[in-house]
């Protein structure tokens, strides 16, 4: 090994910082993604909401009873969630509307499937044109008896 | 007038190929030695190391049989072509590395730029002009006798030859046919075509559109011609820098460099890479995201030259520092 076959050395570590710094550039576009998306879940535990609708989607989401939640606003979410359909949630008044999402993933199943939604028994739940969305709450906790 | 003389100190076309007519004149026997391994190692691998069992295929209607083999041929001429050229390069500069030779090499009055020019010459394109030669003949040797095509209906009986395999009988006038090796290089243009993928980009607006982006053939030569150059150097640098086993110590020491930077990258990548409980779950959900990456464009890879360049320029140095 002479002088010069450091040269070699610090090229390859240079190559090596470059597919670094390019590698973290990515995981930064997509670390701001998630944080945007768990921003946006935030507003909504934030927010007071009495109905909840489910409106043209084929996502495969379970609504499912809770005696109690965490939040003060009744509604908790579980399971996993792509943060690419965030902006499928949106609030209107003390409404959260769920509607959009790409149909399907590789014509296997939809984008989202494995989202759960815990609600109490004060908020309302609606489904139109959600031929995927399970509401397994049973009607007294939706009626309050 | 300065400018001249010093080029001519640097490179002078006559002086380059009187170097150029001794090396091969001296050097004939080694050549025609390696010639003739190549010949009889191409005509193996093409035979599949076999050259006395045919192949027959029975052809069905609709069976493009033509091209059945063009992917065997491609593999065996980019393979053997990696084969060759690591041993020529291994061997570029064993003139200069041996204890005999080396005086006599280095003090031949050319200079280093044109020997080092030639040693490259003669491991990237003369070796690949002979391979190019050499395995287009032995391939058309080989599928000319070695493997056959005939239609289903034409077979009579099956018959036992000498050397032990069995062979169709075929009716007389039956029409046969032989395999092509095709165009090796079509590869180029097939992963071109088959690299060629969209994406979603969202512009400065916030608007989403499709993007193709491409492999070009212009790019996937590029990279071929790149990564050629650098198979080549990365053995020439082993040449001029051990004195014996340079193809099997370059192979061990870059081999082990790379596990090395592997487990660099591995490790400051796990610790750079993890993420933090609060940057993926809320409450009992957990957030993932698949959104498709956006590449950089295909075209920064050129800047890739760079690596081969670099092995260039520290081969001229080390060689200089010997002449000197």
């Amino acid at each position: 090994m002479k002088k010069y076959d450091f040269c070699l050395l610090a090229l390859y570590v240079c190559l090596v910082v470059v597919f670094f710094v390019i590698a973290w550039g990515y995981d930064q576009t997509r670390r701001q993604e998630r944080r945007k998306g768990i921003q946006y879940f935030e507003e909504i535990y934030r927010t007071p909401v009495k109905t909840v609708v489910f409106q043209d989607t084929d996502a495969a989401i379970v609504v499912d009873g809770a005696v109690q939640n965490q939040l003060e606003n009744g509604l908790e979410f579980s399971g996993s969630f792509d943060v690419r359909y965030a902006a499928c949630f949106k609030i209107s008044g003390d409404t959260l509307v769920f509607s959009g999402g790409r149909s399907k993933h590789n014509g296997s199943y939809p984008d989202i499937h494995n989202l759960k939604l815990h609600v109490t028994r004060h908020i309302r739940v609606d489904t139109i044109n959600a031929p995927n969305v399970r509401i397994e709450r049973t009607l007294t906790e939706q009626d309050g008896i | 007038m300065i400018n001249c003389v010093m080029m001519k100190e640097i490179f002078d076309i006559c002086r380059f190929k009187a170097l150029a007519w001794k090396y091969y004149r001296e050097n004939m026997k080694t050549i025609l030695i390696f010639l003739g391994v190549m010949v009889v190692v191409t005509f193996m691998v093409v035979c599949k190391f076999n050259p006395f069992r045919m192949e027959y295929t029975s052809l069905y209607t609709g069976s493009n049989y033509l091209d059945r083999y063009y992917g065997m041929f491609a593999k065996i001429f980019w393979g053997l072509l990696g084969f060759f050229l690591l041993f020529a390069a291994s061997y570029s500069f064993a003139d200069f590395m041996s204890g005999k030779k080396s005086f006599g090499a280095l003090l031949l009055p050319a200079s280093s730029f044109e020997k080092l020019l030639l040693a490259i010459l003669n491991s990237t394109v003369v070796v690949f002009l002979l391979h190019v030669a050499v395995f287009y003949s032995v391939a058309h040797v080989a599928c000319s006798y070695k493997y056959t095509g005939f239609k289903e209906a034409d077979k009579i009986a099956v018959a036992e030859s000498w050397s032990g395999f069995s062979y169709p009988v075929l009716t007389s006038g039956a029409e046969i046919v032989h395999p092509k090796v095709g165009n090796v290089f079509s590869v180029v243009d097939r992963f071109s075509e088959s690299s060629a993928y969209t994406r979603e980009v969202e512009d400065g607006t916030g608007v989403r559109k499709e993007r193709t982006v491409y492999f070009t053939p212009f790019v996937v030569w590029n990279l071929l011609i790149m990564y050629w150059l650098y198979f080549v150097f990365v053995f020439m640098w082993g040449s001029i820098t051990f004195r014996k086993r340079s193809a099997l110590l370059t192979i061990l020491v870059h081999g082990l460099f790379f596990l090395f930077l592997g487990w660099l990258v591995y490790r400051v990548g796990t610790v750079f890479w993890k993420i933090p409980r609060e940057e993926a779950m809320l409450y009992g959900l957990y957030f993932y995201n698949t959104g498709e990456l956006v590449p950089l464009s295909a075209s920064w890879l050129l800047l890739l030259y760079i690596v081969p360049l670099t092995y260039v320029g520290i081969i001229w140095k080390k060689l200089k520092n010997k002449q000197v």
